[in-house]
């Protein structure tokens, strides 16, 4: 069984929760901890898990409500996008939601432009 | 310090029309209260969301690239003190803003460190964007602590070409400067 994660956010890091039983990665909050690739290594390895399992065939999604990314979570968040669209393509249903706030233009674009390069299905939610 | 020193460094702060500055250590919470004071100053300026956001992801890139290289290369306790020290500057020019770094470098540091910023100064938006994304796309080395786009990143945000200085400091350190205008 893959384990829950649940992170309570801080100033700088994000509340996070990877839901085994949903299958849901949800990531809110700011993004520029300390050590960021420290940060991310549990979630990363959390969705390569989920995406391993043997048997288990249910969608997975990751949900972003994140209003700011310093490059090191930017690299991370690119990271997990790529393993999903890897997912993707051998069949398995994923989807990504991107919540953004409608008057932070720089999180849109930003979420436009890591989705750009990917071919699973997702959403830039601004409203 | 005197009262004529703390006069010339009032002149030096009205002159170069700096709004917030900072000289010491950096440690996490020093960069996530001062990029607070620095959101909030620039609020108070009614500066648009875009450009209030710009000026912060650039402070953010410039003071953990700092903190990221004093872990990366000090040799010991009092190295990595001097290497993870510096100053940082918010300074108001006309319509833009400026984040002005300057920090120690290891001396032998310095060639490969210009390399990278000649090379990122030299690309046009184009070349930038491509840059930015094939590095986003690299698998990390073993052991990197930060992703490499930091320098790219504040290329894409600035609205002028990346400028920096490094001039001689002792046998061992060199003091570099690196200004960004957004």
């Amino acid at each position: 069984m893959v384990e829950h994660i649940k992170i309570m956010g801080t100033r700088s890091s994000p509340t996070v929760e990877c839901n085994p039983e949903t299958l849901v990665l949800h990531l809110a909050g700011e993004s520029y901890p300390e050590n960021t690739f420290d940060f991310y290594k549990p979630i990363a390895a959390w969705l390569e898990a989920v995406l391993e399992q043997d048997g288990d065939d249910r969608p997975v999604t990751l949900n972003v409500e994140l209003a700011y990314l310093n490059t090191g979570s930017i690299k991370s968040m690119m990271d997990m996008l790529d393993r999903l669209d890897e997912a993707h393509e051998d069949g398995r249903v994923v989807k990504v939601i991107w919540l953004c706030d409608p008057d932070n233009e720089r999180i849109i674009e930003l979420a436009e432009e890591l989705l750009e390069d990917v071919s699973l299905p997702y959403q830039i939610i601004t409203d | 310090m005197n009262h004529d020193d703390m006069k010339a460094l009032r002149a030096i702060f009205e002159r170069c029309h700096i709004v917030i500055s900072f000289n010491g250590p950096f440690s996490q919470s020093v960069i996530e209260e001062l990029g607070e004071a620095i959101q909030r100053h620039l609020e108070s300026q009614t500066q648009p969301r875009k450009r209030i956001a710009d000026v912060f992801a650039v402070y953010i890139e410039t003071t953990q690239n700092i903190r990221h290289y004093a872990e990366a290369v000090g040799h010991n306790k009092a190295d990595v003190a001097r290497l993870n020290a510096g100053t940082v500057l918010i300074a108001r020019e006309e319509d833009h803003y400026t984040v002005v770094s300057g920090n120690l470098v290891r001396r032998e540091d310095v060639p490969a460190l210009t390399a990278r910023l000649d090379k990122v100064i030299a690309l046009n938006d184009a070349d930038l964007k491509a840059a930015y994304k094939s590095r986003l796309r690299a698998p990390l080395e073993e052991g990197a602590i930060g992703a490499g786009l930091g320098f790219l990143q504040m290329a894409r945000k600035a609205s002028k070409p990346l400028s920096y200085s490094v001039s001689d400091g002792d046998e061992v350190y060199s003091f570099f400067n690196l200004t960004v205008t957004i």
